[in-house]
């Protein structure tokens, strides 16, 4: 399975700040979008876990700024998985500019699975096993 | 100055599809709870880097404990945290006014640089007011 999943990002005007690098928000956006994509390229598409009642808010997040990304830059956005609980995963972003290779961030996110009434519940054996299957040694 | 309290009206565009704030939007109200603290201390962040220093953040955490709401009023506490030789922290505290039940905490690390991206000392006026 897929135990690391890159995505490609070209970062937009709207993105940066006045201080010619991107507003340090921005990359947990970004964080969406990689975690988004790999989830679907492991066959959890997030639309449709919400639609079977599956909920993965964000309960906790840090960011490591190394180098700020600048407008037009090409990156990589690294998503591996870390911990996984009965009801909680991890995953661990690395955000890096194509042209060099240099790591420009590093962060995280921990997400709760819950159901549609917000109440915490054990991820299903489905998508443990599938989890399960993309973790690291 | 060492803390600072923000009132804010969580609008609908802080808000997505589960009907609360998207979790990257916390830091644009962190943004606003420090620099505010700085104004408070008579530290206008523009002037600041009128005067070539900048704070870019180096480092950013966010634990989410309840969920703001559309239209919910909130307040940010902002407090200064450690200061170190050129760093410095803010850590913040978001609640929901009505209940004053605590949504988020949070934390930001600050290196200070000039206009050459070279880190410089904490100047000495920064650290008195703070």
């Amino acid at each position: 399975m897929i135990t690391e999943h890159s995505l490609e990002l070209r970062v937009s005007y709207a993105e940066t700040d006045q201080m010619g690098i991107v507003y340090y928000s921005h990359y947990f956006n970004w964080f969406e979008k990689a975690r988004i994509e790999y989830l679907r390229a492991v066959g959890l598409p997030y639309k449709k876990m919400e639609e079977e009642g599956y909920y993965l808010p964000v309960v906790k997040t840090n960011c490591t700024y190394r180098i700020g990304a600048q407008f037009d830059d090409l990156l990589l956005v690294k998503t591996k998985i870390g911990d996984i609980g009965k009801s909680s995963i991890s995953l661990i972003y690395n955000v890096i500019r194509k042209e060099d290779n240099k790591i420009l961030a590093i962060g995280g996110t921990r997400h709760a699975l819950i159901n549609r009434e917000g109440k915490i519940i054990k991820f299903p054996e489905k998508i443990s096993n599938i989890f399960h299957s993309c973790k690291a040694d | 100055m060492s803390e600072h309290s923000l009132e804010i009206r969580v609008s609908y565009a802080d808000t997505d599809q589960m009907g609360v704030v998207y979790y990257g939007n916390y830091f644009t109200w962190f943004e606003r709870g420090r620099t505010e603290l700085l104004r408070a201390a008579g530290l206008n962040y523009k002037d600041m880097e009128k005067k070539n220093i900048f704070l870019p953040v180096v480092e950013a955490t966010c634990s989410y404990k309840a969920s703001a709401c559309y239209d919910d009023l909130i307040f940010i506490r902002t407090k200064v945290g450690k200061i170190g030789r050129s760093s410095i922290y803010f850590n913040y505290e978001i609640f929901r006014k009505e209940d004053r039940q605590l949504l988020a905490t949070g934390e930001t690390r600050h290196a200070f640089i000039n206009s050459d991206k070279k880190v410089i000392p904490v100047p000495e006026e920064i650290k008195t007011v703070l």
